[in-house]
C-alpha cells in the first residue's frame, strides 16, 4: 500500500495521534516498573532504603547479582525426602525439563488431532474430535481443583515429575483449531501422489505434511516453551517438589525479609531469572508474532 | 465372470485402504481420547460425586451426606458480607472493565496494523509481561507499587495511599495491574487478524475517500470479527475461572474486597486442603450450571453480530 498516494485528512492524523499518545502513555507506565527493577538492582541497600528513586553511584555492579546467583535457593518440605534445599541449578534443570516435555507434549496432541479433524475431516470421529474441542473452549469447567488433585493423587502422578508431565494431554483448545485450519489448507494433491509411490499415512504426515505447517509448530512450541518455563502455577498445584525458577523466585522474594536480603539483592534475582527468557523471545520475536492467528469458533 | 472377480478384488482394496486410513486415525488420536476419558470426563463425574461428600479434615475418609453441601452453601450465600458475593461481585467488575478497555485494545491494534510511528518496539514492549513471565511482572509490579508512596512524596503528594495495602485501593490496583499487563493478546492476535484483510479492499475503500475511523467501524471489525467472538466467547467463558494477581501479591492472604471467584476457589482447595474440597466442588458445579447456559447465550449473540453468517 503506498502511503503517499493518498492524503489523510484532519480526522485521520486526529485519530492517529489520539491512539498514538495512548500506545506512547501505555509503553511508558508498562516500562517504568521494569527500569525501576533494573536500575535499583545495581543499587546498594543504603542508598535504597535513603530513596527507593535513588540512582545508583556506581553503575554496573554486580556484586548484587553475584549474591543473588548464590543466595537462590529455597527449602521444601518433601513427604519423601524431608527437606530439600533447591539451587538455582536444580530449579533451572526442572524449568528446562517441564517446558521441554510437557510443550512437546501439548503440541504434539493438538498438531496430531488438527492433522486428523484436517485432513480426515470426513470420518465421523474427527467431526466428533472438533465438535467436542469447540464445546470445550466455551464450556467454563469450575471448581475442578479439588476433583484433579484427587484423581492425580490416585494415579500416583501428584508430585511426579515424569509421569505427570506425560499425561493429561487431550490437545483441546485454539491450538487444535490453528493446526486443523493449517492442515486443511494444504492441498491433498500430496497425499495421493504420495500414496500412489507407496507411501503410508504415516509418511505422508510426518514426511510431507508436518514439514509444510513447521513456521506453525515452531511458533506454537515456541510460545507453549516459553509459557511452561514461566508457569508457577504448575508446580504449586501439583508438583511442589519440584521447583522451577518461577515457583522459587516467588519464594525466594517472600522469604527475603526472613533471611535478611536486601530489596536490590532480591531484584537483582528478578532480572537473573529473567534472562534465559527475554533471549528466547528476542530471537524468535516474529516467527511468533507473526504466526498467532486464531478465528471461528464456528468451525 | 471375470468382471464380478474385478468388481469384487478392487471393492476389497478399497475396504482394505479405508480399515487401514481409519486405524491409522485412531493412532492418532486414541492417546487424547484416553487422556482426554480420565482427565476431563472422570475428573467432572468425580467433582459431581464430590459434591454429595464429606471428607474427614484427620483421616481423609469420604462419607456420602447427600444435598447437605448445596445446603450450606445456599446458606452461606445468604449471610450478609459473606466472601462468595464478595467473589462474585469483584469477578463481574474485573469483567466489565475488560470490556472497556477492549475498544482501547482494537484500537492499538489498529495502530499497528497501519504500521505507524513506533510499531515495532510497541510491539515488543508490549509483550513484555508475557515474556518475562506472569510471576516476575507480579513480583515487580508488587515492589515498585509499595516504593511508589515515596516517589509521589518527591512530586508533593505527601498522602499518597500505600496501594497494595490500602483496603480503599488494594481492588483498583489489581484491576490496574490486569488491563497493565493485558493488552499483549488484544494487539498481537487482533493485529494479526487485520494483516489478513485483503489490501485491495482497504485501497478501494479509501480511494473513495474513507477516514481510518469508518475504515476501522465498516472495514476492519466486520472483517476480523471471527477473532473478536473467539476472544470474547472465551473471555466471557473464564469469568468465573479467573484469578487476577491475587496469589502473586498476597499468596493465599489476599485481602477480601479484592476476591475473585477464581481465587475464591484455589484458595479454599489449597489452603483448607481435602475438608474443604467437597464445598469448592458444589460452588463449582453450581456457578458452571449458571454460567455455561449464558456462555452460549453470549455465543449466539455473537453469531448474529458476525455479518459472516448473513
Amino acid at each position: 500500500m503506498n502511503k503517499n498516494k493518498i492524503k489523510r485528512g484532519k480526522v485521520d492524523i486526529a485519530v492517529l495521534c489520539v491512539v498514538g499518545t495512548l500506545v506512547i502513555l501505555h509503553c511508558v507506565l508498562l516500562l517504568i516498573p521494569f527500569i525501576w527493577v533494573l536500575i535499583q538492582s545495581f543499587n546498594t541497600n543504603y542508598n535504597y532504603m535513603l530513596n527507593p528513586f535513588s540512582f545508583p553511584k556506581k553503575w554496573f555492579d554486580f556484586s548484587n547479582y553475584t549474591f543473588a546467583f548464590k543466595a537462590l535457593n529455597i527449602t521444601i518440605n518433601t513427604p519423601a525426602r524431608g527437606k530439600v534445599i533447591y539451587n538455582i541449578y536444580n530449579m533451572s534443570i526442572y524449568s528446562f525439563i517441564i517446558a521441554v516435555v510437557l510443550t512437546f507434549m501439548q503440541t504434539l496432541a493438538s498438531s496430531l488431532l488438527g492433522y486428523a479433524t484436517g485432513k480426515y475431516g470426513q470420518w465421523r470421529l474427527s467431526k466428533a474430535i472438533y465438535a467436542v474441542n469447540l464445546f470445550l473452549i466455551v464450556f467454563p469447567t469450575i471448581g475442578s481443583l479439588p476433583s484433579s488433585l484427587q484423581l492425580h493423587r490416585a494415579m500416583n502422578t501428584y508430585n511426579n515429575l515424569v509421569p505427570f508431565l506425560l499425561v493429561g494431554h487431550y490437545g483441546s483448545g485454539m491450538h487444535l483449531i490453528m493446526f486443523c485450519g493449517a492442515f486443511r489448507a494444504l492441498p491433498n494433491d500430496y497425499k495421493e501422489a504420495a500414496m500412489m509411490d507407496g507411501a503410508g499415512h504415516f509418511t505422508v504426515m510426518f514426511r510431507i505434511y508436518y514439514p509444510m505447517v513447521f513456521p506453525l509448530v515452531a511458533s506454537v512450541f515456541l510460545l507453549g516453551f516459553i509459557g511452561n518455563w514461566n508457569n508457577y502455577m504448575l508446580c504449586v498445584t501439583y508438583l511442589p517438589s519440584y521447583p522451577n525458577l518461577a515457583y522459587g523466585i516467588y519464594f525466594f522474594q517472600s522469604m527475603a525479609t526472613v533471611y535478611g536480603y536486601s530489596v536490590p539483592e532480591t531484584l537483582a534475582g528478578f532480572v537473573v531469572v529473567a534472562i534465559p527468557t527475554s533471549i528466547l523471545w528476542i530471537c524468535s520475536q516474529k516467527l511468533i508474532t507473526s504466526k498467532l492467528t486464531v478465528g471461528g469458533l464456528k468451525g | 465372470m471375470n468382471v464380478k472377480k474385478l468388481t469384487t478384488f478392487f471393492d476389497n482394496n478399497k475396504k482394505k485402504a479405508k480399515a487401514k486410513e481409519f486405524a491409522f486415525l485412531l493412532c492418532i488420536v486414541i492417546y487424547q481420547i484416553v487422556n482426554f476419558i480420565i482427565f476431563y470426563v472422570a475428573m467432572n463425574v468425580n467433582t459431581v460425586a464430590l459434591t454429595f461428600q464429606s471428607i474427614d479434615k484427620k483421616t481423609g475418609a469420604a462419607t456420602w451426606v447427600g444435598f447437605e453441601n448445596y445446603r450450606k452453601v445456599f446458606l452461606t450465600f445468604t449471610e450478609s458480607g459473606n466472601e462468595y458475593w464478595n467473589a462474585l461481585k469483584g469477578s463481574f467488575i474485573t469483567y466489565a472493565v475488560s470490556w472497556l478497555t477492549f475498544p482501547v485494545g482494537l484500537f492499538m491494534a489498529f495502530y499497528v496494523y497501519k504500521k505507524a510511528f513506533g510499531t515495532k518496539s510497541f510491539r515488543f514492549i508490549v509483550m513484555l509481561p508475557n515474556i518475562l513471565s506472569g510471576m516476575l511482572t507480579g513480583l515487580m509490579f508488587k515492589r515498585f507499587m509499595y516504593a511508589l508512596p515515596q516517589l509521589m512524596k518527591g512530586f508533593g503528594f505527601e498522602s499518597f495511599p500505600q496501594l497494595m495495602s490500602d483496603p480503599d485501593w488494594t481492588f483498583f490496583t489489581t484491576i490496574y495491574y490486569g488491563i497493565w499487563s493485558g493488552f499483549a493478546g488484544a494487539v498481537i492476535y487482533y493485529g494479526n487478524a487485520m494483516n489478513g484483510i485483503g489490501d485491495e479492499i482497504v485501497e478501494s475503500a479509501q480511494l473513495d475517500g474513507i477516514t481510518y475511523l469508518q475504515e476501522m467501524i465498516f472495514i476492519t471489525i466486520p472483517m476480523i470479527m471471527p477473532t473478536i467472538a473467539t476472544f470474547q466467547i472465551t473471555n466471557f467463558a473464564g469469568v468465573l475461572t479467573e484469578q487476577g494477581p491475587l496469589y502473586l501479591f498476597w499468596q493465599y492472604n489476599a485481602p477480601r474486597e479484592t476476591y475473585r471467584w477464581g481465587y475464591l476457589i484455589f484458595q479454599r482447595t489449597m489452603k483448607t486442603g481435602q475438608s474443604s474440597y467437597p464445598e469448592v466442588a458444589t460452588i463449582g458445579l453450581l456457578s458452571t450450571l449458571l454460567w455455561f447456559p449464558l456462555t452460549m447465550l453470549v455465543r449466539k449473540l455473537f453469531d448474529k453480530l458476525d455479518p459472516m453468517t448473513d
